[in-house]
């Protein structure tokens, strides 16, 4: 009993000396451990900003989107560290991180890479364009090639101003009108954008007051034109292969209904598409049926994506639609695709007029995919059992996007065809 | 759900606690001679890492952490464990005697297993949650109950072997060892595709 | 015993790691690099010396029963004084080591030095032990993660070995590495000691915190007949 007694004494006396020990210990490391911690935590701030006193996290504070994950206030003024993420679709998932540094006038002082993980790298000089930019990112091209990362870098940064801006952290810069204009042109006609969001369209000569600049989308499916729209300042007219014409103002809102003024003077000023291209396109459609089918051109058709001519088919008893479309491919290159829907809005035929590159986009040596069989699949299918997924071709992914975009804007000028033509 | 399958799947094939993180080297060595024993030690092996678990995560989260005691941790942990092991040797013998008879020879041991004393610490720095904690600790039981089970029928063989007379004994059983932990790199990224 | 003896022994003739093959776990898993070996050797070294030493002064005021646990708790104040004092000035260190480094804890030496020497011997020879069994314990893990360092990424202590760089054997670093690094030091210090350096068994089982089902699986039938 003694013994025990004492037992339980030794033991509860060492480790009450213990717990003191390292009480005291803990008193005179906690500080230091606390110092290091932080400075470890700010070393990734002062990176992007070497002359920095101290940082104020602002991030409880705020409401973030998802891409930022991080706001510090540099505490003597200089500015802001944003820490960023990006997830583009070929990096599977794994966000690229970084570090920017804006300084109070609002200007990217610094840009740091953090994590990468992309296997199309657009390089570390690209990060490095940033510099000295302000929120409207006038200077940025998107790099060919890794567009999906450069459009997602540019996409963050650009939700990272938001972010300072919407919290008047930094003041909004002003855009000029020229990269107004130059953002506004995409909307009109989104059938002639590629992947980084560019219109793939060659300036033309010859127009006159109010058109000032004008362009004719390089696969066919209409005009982008800039006109002096009054009140509006300038306008972005979009007339799509059909004559059919849209109208946008430099902010980005639909303002057709305001404007039916110009694009009478729009779709006056060249020819329409899907005319002059008349001939050619019967004959392509009518080489598909036997000798007797009545093939009749579509006109005035809405929509405005890559469709550049649409036709009626009138086979004995049955009506079919057909559907030609020049959706962008790999390298902004135009592809030329036929779809045929029956009555009921079923694909009966679906043709390429252009020879699809579902190999060797990236790697020369990659499978070939059986072309026939990868058109057969999409025959029978209407729109409700379509699907995106079903165009994926490993190592072809231009590719079939252009499939994908070819079977979307047919279903779109299928129903308006019905609209149409009843 | 998918998580905690993420988790016990990826400590039994991927970061094995024996073979890829060196943890419980000394039984994974002293008792894998014979099959049967490999088995008992991982059972045992097993239901302390959960018993430990299920004891110091709390601590940790109720008591240490709120009082900003976390620098006592490792005493606390390996305290709790040694006072674990002692109990439920105690309440084997007295209640299931047939079960301590199996296991009994093995609880001391598992005292200064540095694989218990490891995933306790673990399952705090990665701020697992309790219920994932306690699958943590499933799977790198599991792993360690494999390790040793596989390794129990290398060494099966070993003695048969013709090794040269320096590498007679432990040091061949090392050379085994390192290519078991070889086939357990072939895991690498099975986690990722598998869940993916 | 002479003092000298007393501090020598553990860095050569009863090396812990290459001869009695204890503290296996830091030896495999903090040798990928020699610093980290390093760092692991006199962490371990510094909580064995001070623990040798409080556990010897303590030695005739503990009682039997509670022994064990008087060790333990001593050991692991120490483990959690250098640990803390490793985060507050080598921070770089600490999280190099990681969870290993609350490990020392369980490691065997140290726990093992505590019940066959420092309890039965006096302050000074205890230091000694405990100096001496820290220092071979550094050395070995040294020697090994070199090995395995200049092997497996041609570098030695983060510093580049010209042409082997080129020809790194990534797979030594790797845990493979670790298992072969381990068995061929350990047959290497056996056929140069060809069989004179005293067996495990019949040295420290009995401080081996194993020791109870150690005896009867691994530590041969001699030692099984010898503890009845």
């Amino acid at each position: 009993m003694k013994e025990n007694i004492k037992s339980v004494v030794v033991l509860t006396a060492i480790c009450l000396v213990v717990a003191v020990l390292l009480a005291y210990t803990n008193s005179i490391t906690a500080p230091i451990i606390a110092e290091n911690q932080a400075a470890a935590a700010n070393e990734s701030l002062t990176i992007v900003m070497p002359d920095a006193t101290g940082f104020e996290d602002l991030t409880p504070s705020l409401t973030l989107p998802e891409t930022v994950t991080g706001v510090y206030k540099e505490t003597s003024g200089l500015g802001f560290v944003m820490l960023v993420n990006a997830t583009s679709d070929y990096s599977g998932g794994n966000p690229m991180t970084f570090t920017v540094a804006i300084d109070a006038t609002g200007t990217i002082s610094a840009v740091e890479l953090t994590g990468y993980y992309d296997s199309k790298d657009f390089g570390p000089d690209y990060p490095q364009s940033y510099v000295g930019q302000n929120s409207t990112l006038a200077d940025i091209t998107l790099v060919a090639g890794c567009t999906y990362s450069s459009v997602a870098f540019k996409d963050s940064i650009t939700s990272a101003f938001n972010v300072l801006i919407e919290n008047n952290l930094v003041a909004e810069a002003q855009k000029s009108e020229e990269q107004l204009i130059s953002e506004a042109l995409p909307l009109a006609l989104s059938g002639c954008v590629n992947a980084t969001n560019i219109p793939i369209a060659d300036p033309i000569e010859g127009f006159s007051d109010p058109i000032t600049q004008a362009y004719k989308a390089k696969n066919n499916c209409g005009y982008i034109y800039v006109m002096n729209g009054g009140s509006y300042g300038s306008v972005i007219v979009g007339i799509n292969a059909f004559g059919v014409g849209r109208v946008y103002s430099l902010d980005g809102s639909d303002i057709t209904a305001d404007c039916a003024g110009l694009i009478e003077t729009a779709a006056a000023a060249n020819p329409v598409i899907a005319t002059a291209n008349l001939e050619a396109n019967t004959a392509t459609v009518a080489a598909c049926f036997e000798e007797g089918a009545v093939v009749t051109p579509v006109e005035n058709l809405g929509g405005f994506e890559d469709v550049t001519a649409a036709f009626t088919v009138t086979v004995g008893e049955e009506t079919q639609y057909a559907v030609i479309t020049q959706p962008l491919g790999y390298g902004d290159e135009a592809m030329k695709m036929l779809t045929i829907f029956n009555a009921n809005g079923e694909i009966v035929v679906y043709k390429t007029l252009t020879e699809l590159i579902l190999h060797g986009e990236y790697y020369s040596a990659h499978e070939l995919t059986d072309e026939g069989a990868y058109r057969a699949q999409f025959v029978g299918l209407s729109e409700s059992t379509y699907s995106d997924d079903m165009t994926l071709v490993a190592g072809a992914t231009m590719t079939a996007n252009a499939v994908a975009s070819n079977f979307n804007s047919a279903f779109e000028a299928f129903n308006l065809i019905k609209e149409v033509v009843g | 759900m998918k998580e905690l399958l993420i988790i016990i799947m990826s400590a039994v094939l991927v970061d094995n606690y024996v073979l890829s993180k060196f943890l419980g080297i000394c039984p994974f060595l002293g008792v894998s001679k014979k099959s049967d024993q490999a088995v008992g030690m991982g059972v045992s092996v097993i239901f302390v890492m959960l018993v430990a678990t299920a004891a110091t995560w709390p601590i940790q989260t109720y008591l240490l952490d709120p009082n900003e005691l976390g620098y006592l941790q490792t005493i606390v942990f390996i305290l709790v464990i040694a006072a674990l092991v002692q109990f439920v040797e105690i309440f084997l013998k007295k209640f299931i005697p047939a079960l301590h008879r199996s296991l009994g020879v093995y609880l001391p041991l598992i005292t200064t297993n540095c694989a218990v004393l490891g995933v306790t610490i673990n399952n705090i720095t990665a701020e697992y949650s309790f219920v994932e904690s306690m699958a943590s600790s499933l799977g790198c039981g599991l792993g360690f109950l494999l390790a040793m089970w596989l390794f129990a029928g290398v060494r099966n063989r070993l003695e048969e072997a013709d090794a040269p007379e320096c590498f007679k004994g432990i040091p061949i059983t090392l050379v085994a060892a390192s290519i078991v932990s070889v086939a357990f790199m072939g895991f690498g990224g099975i986690i990722d595709k598998l869940f993916a | 015993m002479k003092k000298c003896e007393i501090f020598s022994k553990g860095i050569i003739k009863e090396n812990p790691v290459l001869v009695l093959l204890l503290g296996t776990c830091p030896a495999l898993a903090t040798t990928t690099g020699v610093v980290s070996a390093l760092a692991m050797g006199i962490a371990a070294t510094a909580v064995l010396f001070c623990s040798n030493i409080v556990i010897s002064m303590l030695r005739k005021a503990v009682p039997d029963k509670v022994r064990i646990p008087c060790y333990i708790v001593v050991i692991a104040g120490f483990v959690s004084v250098v640990q803390m004092l490793m985060h507050a000035y080598f921070p770089d260190l600490y999280d190099m080591l990681g969870v290993y480094l609350a490990l020392i804890v369980v490691n065997c030496i140290i726990l093992g030095r505590a019940e066959m020497f420092a309890r039965k011997n006096g302050v000074i020879d205890s230091a000694l032990d405990g100096l001496g069994m820290g220092i071979g314990f550094t050395l070995a893990l040294v020697l090994m993660a070199s090995f395995r360092e200049v092997i497996g990424a041609g570098t030695w202590a983060g510093i580049e070995i010209p042409v082997i760089k080129d020809y790194a054997v990534s797979i030594m670093t790797a845990s493979p590495g670790g298992f072969l690094a381990f068995g061929c030091l350990v047959a290497l210090v056996a056929k140069i000691t060809s069989g004179k350096a005293p067996a495990k068994k019949s040295f420290s089982c009995e401080g081996c915190p194993n020791a109870a089902a150690c005896n009867k699986e691994s530590c041969e039938t001699d030692v099984k007949e010898e503890s009845k």
